[in-house]
């Protein structure tokens, strides 16, 4: 049994430590938002934050998680879709959609830490995001965007 | 299924003399409307399949495709919506399941919208037809003073306006039209206007479901062991191995078969557990002995050396003009080379995954990421003994498809887990699962030779192609390139050259092999264009210029080898080389090609013609001191006849892009001992966004031609583009393919 807080709430996961926090998100708490692609750490499909910080969860395991703040998908919105995910939708960046949930966990994390992020900082918040749909040019535009919207104090 | 034209008296006679049948001018057998009572507050008013009115006035329209990112969730209800003059907000959509209702439903070959443009204005259109005449009717007006807007019908002259909902039981009643009203384009409100995808708010909300995330009650899941090689065959396993792994309840036989029917999977060992972790755990651990059989040998070098060979001498004519032997014996200069290009996965983001449920009584169901509900349901029903109607197959959003979701092998896998293992089970595949075990983008080899006439221009064209042959999963034994994979870039070439021959060379084919985006093209659109830029260098001519030169005079053609079936050509097989032309010019015009370039930068051009699409691209590259070099700029120029949805369409031009560039720079899988020997994002590298090009810009030309393809067209100019720009760069020419290594290589790096 390992407990930690997902997306606000504290949750009790009966499983083994070693299983991958992306497993125990998807398979034992239903939160099926986070996605895997590769279980390495190549493609960032499962980024997620933990206690802030951009995280794979494929390679983390769930007892390394245990007692900290966990944030996905399904909690960066919960009050209501954020600047960046509106962003996302006017920009129109989503092709297949499926690797975007972590494209929009590693773009919350740099503008959470790099409010007007230049070109060279979102190549490399993003480089361990894959998009298989060639979504890229809409991803930093968005980020731009979604920026731009924060700054303006449209948030 | 076929999708056919039929006369109106043949339609009538279909549908019969009951009244209320449309009129639907294409006819998809069990499209037509159900009979509606006089009240619709029960069933609602359904006029054909793919629209759905409730009592309320609210309409539901069916999506009969799978979505997979190229946006046919957006763009095909918009197509009905905008015939039937619906009010969007009214609209909700449905994902249909795998039935012949709905005519063809395979989303492949870049033909949903080319294929269902005609068929679904004609469902809006019949619809709205129906509820005009009811409105007529209702205020003693001919039919032709009243007009529908937005959700209901108005009347000009008086003023006079009635909403879709007060005419529902009225035109549930009307009889047939004379004949389908359709809309001039010129009246269309959503086609060709830009929208943003329907569920792009459920993506960004991880509220989507993909096929990864298919979850029932009580479900179990399940990981395969497979064999490792082609064919390879269990000679025996260690089930305590599998069984050991925590959380793992049984393991269940996938049974080696015969290659047809098609899609069939690998014999292999389905371990299912509690959970995804435990699956993937308990197949690693279980230990199986194969018998590796007779694909073990099969390794990328000593198979490159066989496909050259294969070109060295003459193969099977699938297109020819004049006599080649005569044509190349003249005099002039005398031009070969040989191309080579590597094996790739699709690699979609969502691994192939699917999850079914055979039940106690012999019924199936299946939910999943496929790419064609239809035929799926169909083979399913094969592979059970059972009728295709007991199978239920319900696509969920595609995690990407590009060709992998075509061939179904991992449906079969979940459906033997569910039947042995009792209960619902969703079959996940890993990574390293789809690249080791893919059905394969081939490699290629192809020859070129041509003699030069004193005017530049080949007097006579020789190509040869060897590649192993996707025909190998219809029919055992085939071995070397089939018509309509030549047709995919070489018989369908625009160019008029008095003698040619293009011939395919014996491949045979030691691993499984597939549809990959743009297919063959992808190969062919690289030799063509390199051939031609070669072709302009020894005429001493600009690669714009030349290409112009060696169209000829506009004329257009029937594709060659194309299916005659009409379900495939809807729309018509017709090349154009007009279209050719004007996309080339269209694009030079557009990046002012010829211009000088800032130091150290070049570039390079390609046009080619697929799914019936014309494209061309300029690639600028800068060249950097140390030798790398940089991408600058991709331009492409797209005829896809008329755009449903410009941005959409922008979309699919930026990611073609980008898909063809990782072809272009780093696409490469190899195989040692019959294996592949890439298994996962770190050594089968695809572009990240820190690699594309700053620009990559689409430029779209307006035509009012019928829709064409759009998801696979602007792939395969991305890498001869590159590789001419190369040239321009180097003064060496590129051919083979990825193009990363080969500079690096050529420049001691």
């Amino acid at each position: 049994m390992v407990t930690l807080t997902v997306n606000g709430s504290e949750r009790d996961v009966d499983a083994d430590g070693d299983m991958p926090l992306l497993w125990a998100l998807r398979d034992e708490l239903g939160l099926t938002g986070t996605k895997y692609g590769c279980g390495v750490g190549a493609c960032g499909a499962c980024t997620v934050h933990v206690d802030g910080q951009p995280t794979r969860a494929c390679l983390t395991p769930l007892a390394a998680a245990a007692g900290r703040s966990v944030i996905t998908i399904e909690g960066l919105g919960a009050d209501g879709l954020t600047v960046l995910q509106q962003a996302w939708i006017d920009e129109n960046v989503p092709q297949c959609g499926y690797c975007q949930a972590g494209q929009l966990m590693s773009a919350a994390a740099l503008l959470a830490r790099s409010p007007d992020p230049s070109d060279a900082d979102i190549d490399a918040a993003m480089a361990g995001n894959l998009c298989r749909c060639g979504t890229y040019p809409r991803i930093r535009k968005a980020i731009r965007t979604a920026a731009g919207r924060m700054n303006d104090g449209n948030a | 299924m076929a999708m056919r034209k039929v006369s109106r008296r043949e339609l009538l006679q279909a549908t019969g003399a009951a009244g209320g049948l449309l009129a639907l001018g294409v006819y998809v057998p069990g499209c037509q409307q159900r009979p509606s009572p006089g009240n619709v507050g029960s069933t609602g008013f359904k006029p054909n399949v793919f629209v759905a009115f409730d009592a309320s006035g609210d309409v539901t329209i069916t999506v009969s495709r799978s979505e997979m990112g190229q946006g046919v969730r957006t763009s095909l209800p918009r197509i009905v919506a905008d015939e039937l003059e619906a009010d969007l907000a009214r609209v909700s959509l449905k994902q249909s399941i795998g039935d012949p209702i709905y005519g063809d439903q395979n989303t492949d070959g870049s033909k949903t919208v080319r294929m269902m443009f005609t068929p679904l204005r004609e469902a809006g259109a019949a619809a709205r037809n129906l509820l005009e005449q009811a409105a007529a009717d209702t205020w003693g007006v001919p039919i032709d003073e009243v007009t529908a807007r937005n959700h209901g019908v108005e009347h000009g002259a008086t003023g006079r306006r009635i909403e879709y909902a007060e005419l529902l039981n009225a035109a549930a009643e009307m009889p047939l039209p004379a004949s389908l009203r359709l809309k001039d384009p010129a009246e269309f409100r959503y086609i060709g206007r830009s929208a943003t995808g329907v569920d792009n708010e459920a993506i960004v909300t991880g509220a989507a479901i993909y096929g990864y995330d298919f979850t029932l009650p009580g479900m179990k899941y399940a990981c395969v062991a497979r064999a490792p090689v082609f064919d390879a065959r269990i000679r025996d396993y260690d089930p305590a191995t599998g069984l050991a792994v925590p959380g793992v309840s049984a393991l269940c036989h996938i049974p080696h078969t015969a290659h047809t029917p098609e899609f069939v999977p690998q014999e292999g060992i389905a371990v299912v557990a509690d959970s995804s972790w435990a699956a993937i755990r308990g197949r690693d651990a279980l230990v199986v002995d194969w018998d590796l059989g007779a694909n073990a040998d099969y390794n990328t070098a000593d198979y490159r050396r066989e496909l050259a060979e294969s070109v060295r001498s003459p193969g099977t004519v699938h297109r020819s003009a004049g006599n080649v032997e005569a044509g190349l014996a003249a005099e002039g200069t005398l031009l070969e080379a040989t191309w080579e290009t590597a094996m790739l996965a699709q690699a979609p983001m969502e691994p192939p995954v699917a999850t079914a449920w055979v039940h106690e009584n012999g019924d199936c169901e299946i939910w999943g990421s496929i790419q064609d509900v239809q035929d799926t349901q169909r083979l399913v029903g094969l592979w059970l003994g059972i009728d295709p109607s007991r199978v239920r197959v319900q696509a969920t959003l595609l995690g990407g498809g590009f060709g992998r979701k075509s061939q179904t092998d991992y449906v079969f896998e979940a459906v033997e887990a569910s039947r042995q293992a009792g209960g619902p089970v969703k079959l996940i595949w890993t990574r390293e699962d789809d690249i080791r075990h893919c059905y394969y983008h081939s490699e290629a080899v192809q020859l070129m030779r041509a003699r030069l006439g004193e005017d530049g221009l080949p007097t006579g064209w020789l190509m040869r192609a060897a590649y192993p042959t996707i025909d190998w999963m219809f029919q055992a034994g085939r071995e070397e390139p089939m018509d309509w994979e030549l047709g995919m870039g070489w018989t369908n070439m625009p160019f008029e050259v008095p003698n040619f021959s293009i011939e395919g060379c014996r491949a045979r084919v030691p691993i499984r092999i597939g549809w990959l985006r743009s297919v063959c093209n992808v190969w062919h659109a690289f030799s063509i264009n390199g051939f031609v830029d070669e072709m302009a260098a020894a005429a001493g001519e600009d690669p714009v210029a030349y290409r112009l030169r060696l169209l000829g005079k506009d004329r257009t053609f029937d594709a060659p080898n194309e299916p005659q079936d009409p379900m495939e050509s809807f729309n018509g097989t017709t090349v154009d080389t007009g279209r050719y032309r004007r996309v080339l010019q269209f694009l030079a015009e557009r990046t002012d090609w010829g211009k000088p370039l800032p130091e150290g930068h070049y570039r390079g051009i390609a046009v080619h013609n697929s799914f019936y699409s014309y494209t061309a691209s300029v690639v600028e590259i800068a060249v950097q001191p140390d030798g790398s070099f940089r991408i600058v700029s991709v331009d492409t120029a797209v005829d896809c006849g008329r755009i449903v949805n410009p941005d959409g369409v922008t979309a699919q031009v930026e990611g073609a892009t980008i898909y063809g560039l990782s072809i272009a720079l780093h696409g490469e899988l190899t195989a040692s001992e019959g294996r592949v020997q890439q298994s996962n994002f770190s050594d089968y590298r695809i572009l990240r966004i820190h690699e594309i090009p700053g620009i990559i810009r689409a430029h779209l030309v307006e035509s009012d031609a019928p829709p064409s393809g759009i998801g696979e067209p602007p792939t395969p100019v991305i890498a001869p583009a590159l590789a001419s720009a190369l040239h321009a760069a180097s003064g060496r020419r590129y051919r083979r393919l990825p193009l990363l290594a080969d500079w690096n290589a050529s420049r001691g790096q």
